[in-house]
């Protein structure tokens, strides 16, 4: 793009041809004032607050510097009399519509009109006249605090909630003076489809929608703010936590993560009671002779574990323990978590709660596309040409996939929903196919079925980029349509209506949410799934691509650190001899050559008494899905259980040693989100009475037996991680940037956004034969 | 006084001037039939000859505002802007009611030579009749062949449409008037980008009033050298006056640009009421500044009144004599311009009530000298800062009374 050289107070700048002029003098390090502009989202040119004066001659205008673009040789003023004294007017006009309640108001102290008023030095004004008078807490949600008597109108709330969120339930109404901030039919924020994401608060520049906790609790300088990531969904989304006293307080989006560009849903935004809950663990507990639980310091809880697990072991075989992870872990947790397991109670029977689909998800991408995640990365979804939402409640669980899917179907993408239930999603979609229970893979078999049949497909991508087209063709043949409508519940009808939509715009991108409950455990559905992209032409390209993501939290960083039972670290199968004598090599242990079970499997076995020993980080068996009855039954079995978690659960009734750990966000390391990022963890404040990490303790546990596999540091754990995982390229983690970095990373430390398409006919793209 | 042959209001005042007939039979369409074998740029080239400028308020040159429509953008509109709402203005309503086809003639003309296949007519929702005027020629329009496919002939095709406002003035200004058009809340758009470049649906669109389009038949037929050969130096052609206030015949007039207004309020709209003296003219529409009556020999042109320290602006005179409370006058302008305010933009949106708030006192005499600062500190606020032109033009008529009228302000808060 060309250059343009402006003048802005007497410096030249050159910038972009297509700047405005506020970029401009942001460039320059020149400071303009503004308020309704925010830079993540759509212009709207509505306070004013940022004008300066564009100098022509003898003559000057004023231009809103937000929006104005620069011309060369434009001479710009931005702190002439002129606009000191517009901005001081709106300024004046804007506090003589204001409560002017600075010193009891929430915001106080991080409101931008406050500071805005001191910097232009205008006080609240002497103009008699009308003044707005609106209910104060005038909406009955959990979360939000509404009193849109401080409402300045910039109206940021409103394109939050269209742009970022997708919701539009803010709206304008009235006009002129009268002008308001409203809901459609003035209803109340959840009747009126609020989806509590939150954005409006985060945005609002005052305290005219502002987050209920904390009100009259803290004032803003008193809050502490502390960057991490959030741990509870796959998403990996970087946020800011204001806590006091070591109690979060509000959480915000941090925009320096491309994972979520600031956005957050309602669970990372609004769910961290269980963090300052009374219910957390504050003490280890043993359970004495006669049956009951004792409270303990942690080393000596720490022993009865070891020496627990030791006697099992010794008696019983490795194979008689299994170690079962939960999703909030760090990298470093699991890895340690699997090398305990593997090196110290010779088990393979080490596995997250996402792990059985993680594994499938490899195994099958893999297989196909030589890239065993998620192909592309979340901001690709808002870029795709039409989407399949498939798997899991996508805006309840896998939340930014969702609100980028819908950016995209405003830029005209056709979005297909695909769920049993009548999902949130479904509202913006195109298409709502009701599909049956488990009819994934079925559907995905059919569209391929019609897209082979109809001729939809990219001739020209599959020729180029992709081998063994034949194999999947032949077996689609043998696929019966009936059967197909049998297993999706759909009509035969609606199937082809969908494949023809989700073919009709390319890139066709796959949006695919492991749901615990129905989704498939095989990599044959993520292989079918790989199969449908290619014929589509839309895999290896911008906003295309298989968007595989996981059950929880972390389980993507669980299942690239070896938190799986059949893979080191770094995919690496067990039962591989090379696999086994390269940990030889870096453990010096020598580990079973049976790849271990998935923790369905091991609920199996526990029943059938062959796995005596469970060791539980961070999960609660009752939340598995499962019936509590079943769960009780099971644990009642065991002859041991160690429960290691954050806040009590019902399992600690259960347990034998119980463990107090931190939350997510009183831990560092890093977390891998579902599109390959890493990024590092900060501490947003130290755990209650200095409590050991899950990390610690495990380590600890190593030390109890065999003190040679102890890991110095989380630091050292990742180092030692890398010498299986090739595809983090060597990377240290105090090289990871704020913005994560993607796996694979090359050698010059530069990671991945999505997965290239193959080059000079190398490694192409694998279709393997479809089956039901 | 100088009785000029009328141009745009030839029509208006022959038994069933609204029907195509009647336009035909005085030479309608003609001027359609000559554009269509011109090229496209031979018929803007016609049109920037004549040096015609916008009618609709702002004064831009028509034909310069043809030659921004991109030539390579393969889908363009023409919106018609109907919607007429400045106080004093009432031409457009006369041309839509009496003389339908004079503008549709031009807006086939105007599409035609910027490449558009479809355009829009923006009316105004209280012109009801106005509105099955409208229909009414498009439909006979179409079925004399002059809409629609191949359009006599020719190879172009042109579909119109009407769509009525819901009664709001923003909805005037043009990029409002396309979000009106698109169906959302009438608001103006962040400029650049013009219409021209990012319009209706974000296609090229040209906006253009439809007095301006009703002389476009005539600048083909006649020639752009014929029409500016009428006017001033930067003010060419006809144009159609609406007298209003306190003169003895008010009514629309249509007089080459730069008759003087003192020809205009004595010799056509009958002097003023009662023999009385004037107090103060707005030459252009609410929004322009007042003039005194010294100012009474400015000849009615765009550079001739912006001299004056007004502006032409729509055209629509308004007569005050020498009995009119002028905080009064101003008062109640500002009243339509405070109900009108869309609120996009903060000057405008408060700013206009705390206008309102200090008028409504003095007029009702309970202001103070502070009201009066007030007033004109908040004024010269919004003059020129504001989103859109509104908030200026609500601006102007304070500004202007101050300046012009002081005393009479403060003669109000004599009490107090
Ligand atoms: C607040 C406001 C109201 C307006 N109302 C009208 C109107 O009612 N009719 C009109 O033709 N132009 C109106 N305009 C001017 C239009 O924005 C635009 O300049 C005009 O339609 C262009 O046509 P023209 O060049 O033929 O005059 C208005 C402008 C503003 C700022
Ligand atoms: S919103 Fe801001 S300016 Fe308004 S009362 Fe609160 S702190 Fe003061
Ligand atoms: S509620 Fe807040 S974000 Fe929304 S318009 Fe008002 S001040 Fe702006
Ligand atoms: S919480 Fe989210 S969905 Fe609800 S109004 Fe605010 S931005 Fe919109
Ligand atoms: S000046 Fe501002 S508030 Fe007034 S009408 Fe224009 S955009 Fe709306
Ligand atoms: S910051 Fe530019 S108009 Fe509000």
């Amino acid at each position: 793009m060309a250059n343009v050289t402006l003048k802005i107070n007497g410096q030249e700048v050159t910038v972009e041809n297509g700047a405005t002029i506020l970029e401009a003098a942001k460039q320059a390090g020149i400071y303009i004032p503004t308020l309704c502009y925010h830079p993540w989202l759509p212009l709207e040119e509505a306070c004013r607050i940022c004008v300066v004066e564009e100098v022509r001659g003898d003559w000057s205008s004023l231009a809103a510097a937000c929006v104005y673009p620069v011309r060369t040789g434009m001479v710009i003023e931005t702190d002439s009399p002129k606009v000191t004294e517009a901005r001081r007017t709106i300024m004046d006009l804007l506090l003589s519509d204001h409560p002017n309640d600075c010193m009891t108001c929430y915001a106080t102290g991080e409101c931008e009109l406050q500071d805005l008023a001191h910097l232009c030095a205008v006080k609240a004004t002497k103009y008699a006249g009308a003044r707005h008078q609106y209910e104060i807490d005038s909406d009955p949600n959990p979360n939000l605090h509404i009193d849109m008597n401080k409402c300045i109108l910039c109206r940021r709330c409103i394109r939050a909630c269209h742009d970022i969120q997708g919701a539009d339930i803010w709206t304008k109404v009235g006009r002129g003076f009268d002008q308001r901030i409203s809901t459609a039919f003035d209803l109340p924020l959840l009747d009126a489809g609020c989806e509590m994401c939150g954005h409006c608060a985060d945005f609002c520049p005052v305290d005219a929608i502002g987050f209920r906790k904390g009100r009259g609790e803290a004032r803003s300088w008193q809050l502490h703010r502390a960057s991490t990531i959030c741990l509870q969904c796959p998403s990996g989304c970087r946020a800011e936590y204001d806590s006091i006293e070591s109690k979060i307080v509000r959480v915000l989006g941090d925009f320096r993560s491309p994972a979520n560009h600031g956005a957050l849903c309602k669970r990372g935004r609004f769910n961290f009671d269980f963090i300052n809950s009374p219910d957390r663990l504050n003490e280890a507990a043993t359970r004495n002779d006669t049956g009951e639980l004792d409270g303990s310091s942690i080393e000596p809880a720490l022993e009865t574990a070891a020496s627990a697990l030791r006697r099992i072991r010794d008696a019983s075989g490795g194979d008689a323990i299994a170690v079962l992870c939960g999703g909030m872990l760090t990298n470093e947790e699991y890895y340690l978590a699997q090398k305990l397991a593997r090196c110290a109670l010779s088990s393979n029977h080490i596995d997250n709660v996402g792990g059985p689909w993680q594994q499938a998800i490899y195994e099958g991408l893999d297989a196909s596309l030589g890239l065993g995640a998620m192909t592309n990365s979340l901001n690709d979804i808002a870029r795709a040409g039409a989407i399949l939402a498939l798997g899991s409640n996508t805006l309840e669980n896998h939340a930014i996939a969702a609100i980028r899917a819908r950016k995209a179907a405003r830029e005209g993408a056709p979005l297909i929903v695909a769920n049993a239930a009548r999902v949130l999603l479904s509202k913006t979609a195109n298409l709502y196919l009701p599909l049956k229970e488990g009819g994934d893979a079925a559907l995905v078999l059919g569209l391929m079925k019609v897209i082979v049949e109809e001729e939809l497909h990219d001739r020209k991508f599959l020729e180029e980029y992709t081998q063994d087209l034949a194999k999947l063709e032949r077996s689609l043949q043998k696929v019966n349509m009936a059967e197909i409508v049998e297993k999706t519940g759909l009509s035969e009808d609606e199937i082809r209506s969908a494949a023809r939509l989700y073919a009709s715009r390319r890139p066709a991108c796959l949006v695919y949410g492991v749901d615990l409950l129905n989704s498939p455990t095989s990599d044959t559905f993520f292989k079918m799934c790989a199969s449908l992209q290619m014929l589509l032409g839309s895999v290896g390209v911008v906003g295309g691509g298989v968007n595989a993501m996981g059950a929880a939290g972390n389980c993507q960083g669980a299942a690239d650190f070896g938190a799986l039972p059949k893979y080191l670290p770094g995919y690496r199968p067990v039962t591989a001899a090379a696999s086994r004598k390269l940990a030889g090599t870096v453990w010096g242990a020598e580990l079973p050559k049976k790849a271990g079970m998935s923790w369905p499997e091991m609920l199996g076995a526990i029943e059938k008494g062959e796995i005596k020993a469970l060791y539980l980080i961070g999960i609660d068996p009752f939340a598995l899905g499962l019936s509590k009855l079943k769960i009780e039954g099971l644990l009642a079995r065991l002859e041991l259980l160690i429960v290691q978690d954050s806040n009590r659960t019902k399992a600690c009734d259960y347990a034998h040693v119980v463990l107090p750990a931190p939350t997510f966000v009183e831990k560092a390391g890093t977390a891998t989100n579902c599109e390959r990022r890493v990024q590092r963890l900060d501490k947003v404040f130290a755990p209650p009475q200095g409590a050991p990490s899950d990390f610690e303790l495990i380590n600890t546990l190593l030390g109890f037996l065999n003190p040679q596999l102890q890991v110095a540091s989380p630091e050292a754990a990742f180092a030692e991680a890398t010498r299986f995982m090739s595809e983090l390229g060597g990377v240290r983690p105090e090289q990871i940037p704020v913005e994560g970095l993607q796996w694979p990373v090359d050698s010059q430390g530069i990671g991945t956004e999505r997965l290239p398409l193959p080059e000079n006919g190398k490694n192409k793209f694998k279709f393997f034969a479809a089956r039901l | 006084m100088t009785n000029w042959e009328p141009v745009l209001l030839a029509n208006v005042n022959r038994p069933n001037s609204e029907k195509i007939d009647t336009y035909l039979r005085y030479g309608g369409y003609e001027a359609l039939r000559k554009a269509l074998k011109m090229t496209p740029d031979q018929v803007t080239a016609e049109v920037k000859t004549s040096e015609i400028r916008g009618r609709g308020g702002a004064g831009f040159p028509a034909g310069v505002k043809w030659g921004f429509m991109p030539k390579d953008a393969p889908v363009k509109y023409l919106a018609i802007n109907t919607d007429e709402g400045e106080p004093g203005t009432f031409k457009d309503r006369l041309i839509v009611e009496r003389d339908p086809h004079s503008i549709l003639e031009g807006v086939i003309i105007a599409s035609y030579a910027i490449g558009a296949h479809r355009a829009f007519v923006y009316i105004r929702g209280e012109f009801f009749l106005g509105v099955k005027r409208w229909i009414k020629a498009i439909s006979d329009a179409y079925q004399k062949g002059f809409l629609g496919k191949n359009i006599l002939g020719s190879g172009f095709d042109l579909d119109v449409s009407v769509h009525r406002g819901a009664g709001a003035y923003i909805c005037g200004e043009e990029t409002a008037m396309l979000e009106s058009l698109e169906g959302k809340r009438g608001v103006p758009r962040t400029k650049p980008p013009f219409p021209a470049q990012k319009g209706f649906w974000g296609k090229p669109t040209l906006v253009q009033n439809c007095e301006t389009l009703a002389n476009i038949p005539h600048i083909i037929l006649r020639g752009g050298k014929w029409y500016s050969s009428i006017g001033t130096e930067k003010s060419k052609g006809m144009k159609i006056f609406c007298i209003s206030g306190h003169v003895n015949s008010p009514g629309n007039f249509e007089l080459p640009l730069g008759t003087p207004l003192k020809e205009i309020i004595y010799e056509h709209a009958g002097g003023v009421r009662k023999g009385r003296d004037i107090k103060a003219i707005i030459p252009g529409g609410s929004s322009t500044p007042f003039l005194t009556a010294e100012k009474i020999n400015t000849p009615m042109g765009f550079e001739t009144l912006q001299a004056a320290g007004s502006a032409l602006g729509t055209g629509a005179i308004i007569v005050m004599d020498e009995t009119t409370d002028m905080v009064e006058v101003v008062r109640r302008i500002t009243r339509f311009y405070v109900h009108e305010s869309c609120g996009y933009c903060f000057p405008c949106r408060i700013g206009g009530q705390r206008m309102l708030s200090s008028l409504e006192r003095l007029a009702g005499g309970k202001g103070s000298k502070q009201d009066i600062e007030d007033l004109e500190y908040v004024a010269k606020g919004i003059y020129g800062r504001t989103f859109c032109p509104m908030g200026t033009g609500m601006a102007e008529p304070v500004l202007s009374g101050l300046r012009l009228f002081r005393p009479e302000f403060e003669m109000k808060t004599a009490k107090n």
